[in-house]
């Protein structure tokens, strides 16, 4: 009877875990995915704020709407730009350090850049 | 029926390994990031070395496909649909960056934890905001862009010319705040602002005239 219950609730153990691993490995994907699909038929705007799955999390985020100084956005002012001019000539405004520009620790078969053929 | 109890004891073991490392340990298993979102994680050498993410690209664009993260070193490489590698970004920080145009369709994103101990990361995949043309040095285009306190913004700059170098200012109505004047194809400035408020993004030609690619993510 003891080993009977054992399996059980290893069993029942084991479909839980193989579920959830389901769940995160693809499951759930195809099911967002759907509703992703579905929402951009629609045409509008998406804002989805996806819950973590374990150490993971997935958030969407809105775009930038950057307009071109012009065509009736407030201008920066002549300041601005004279600060830009200068900066630019000058090389006189401090360069923040990135990471992201690190050179390759060693030679690959391919670079930073991409550009991939378009099809037909 | 001993037999029985091992096969599941085994299913358990396989299902508790999965989970614990995140399960996005291959192509197959790949998580997903949208275009344009930014997707967080972490990796560590020993036990989640890799996790693989994949992002769909509905048509031909320019994108950019970054990796922010803390300590040590990590690379990323950037795969089409079918597993050729397009691009890989090995510098010996956390942070990474490839860019280029893509015809669309689904898209890999490896992130390899290369150095020793665990580094949480971000990870984004940005299509450009805008595209424009600098006419020569000393020609400027100015943006405006709406910057909220306490949020991190990730701006970079791209093209695709050797013979163009443009540079990346971010600026109030008044001073520079930040510039990136990489004389490579990618220029980037993150920042988080401490006020909210309207912001410019300034592209100025250091040297020749091109084409560029403006990006901006945040979180």
């Amino acid at each position: 009877m003891d080993r009977k219950r054992a399996f059980y609730v290893v069993f029942g153990l084991a479909l839980v875990l193989g579920l959830a691993a389901w769940a995160q490995a693809g499951g759930l994907e195809s099911l967002l995915q759907s509703i992703r699909a579905l929402l951009g038929e629609g045409g509008g705007q998406t804002f989805l704020d996806f819950a973590p799955t374990g150490e993971k999390a997935l958030e969407t985020s809105a775009p930038q709407e950057l307009p071109e100084i012009g065509g009736g956005a407030a201008a920066p002012g002549a300041t601005l730009l004279s600060a830009v001019k200068a900066a630019l000539s000058e090389k006189g405004v401090s360069t923040i350090e990135q990471a992201f520009l690190l050179p390759p620790k060693e030679v690959g078969p391919v670079g930073n850049e991409f550009q991939e053929a378009l099809e037909d | 029926m001993y037999r029985l109890l091992a096969v599941v004891l085994l299913c358990v073991a396989w299902a508790a390994a999965a989970l614990a490392s995140g399960e996005n340990d291959t192509p197959i298993g790949a998580s997903t990031v949208s275009l344009n979102g930014i997707a967080r994680g972490t990796v560590c050498k020993e036990g989640d070395p890799v996790d693989w993410w994949k992002v769909y690209i509905e048509g031909p664009t320019e994108i950019v496909v970054f990796l922010d993260g803390v300590g040590g070193d990590n690379d990323q490489y950037f795969y089409s649909h079918s597993l050729d590698l397009l691009a890989q970004s090995t510098g010996s920080g956390a942070d990474e960056v490839v860019f280029g145009g893509v015809s669309g369709g689904w898209y890999y994103i490896k992130v390899y934890r290369y150095s020793s101990g665990c580094s949480d990361y971000y990870l984004g995949v940005l299509s450009a905001d805008v595209s424009g043309y600098l006419w020569g040095a000393e020609d400027i285009d100015i943006y405006r862009i709406y910057m909220s306190a306490g949020t991190t913004y990730w701006i970079f700059l791209t093209d695709h010319s050797a013979t163009f170098n443009p540079d990346l200012f971010l600026a109030t109505s008044e001073h520079v705040i930040a510039r990136s004047n990489s004389t490579g194809n990618v220029d980037v400035i993150k920042y988080m602002p401490s006020v909210s408020g309207y912001y410019y993004i300034a592209v100025g030609s250091a040297s020749g005239s091109g084409d560029y690619w403006l990006f901006v993510g945040s979180r």
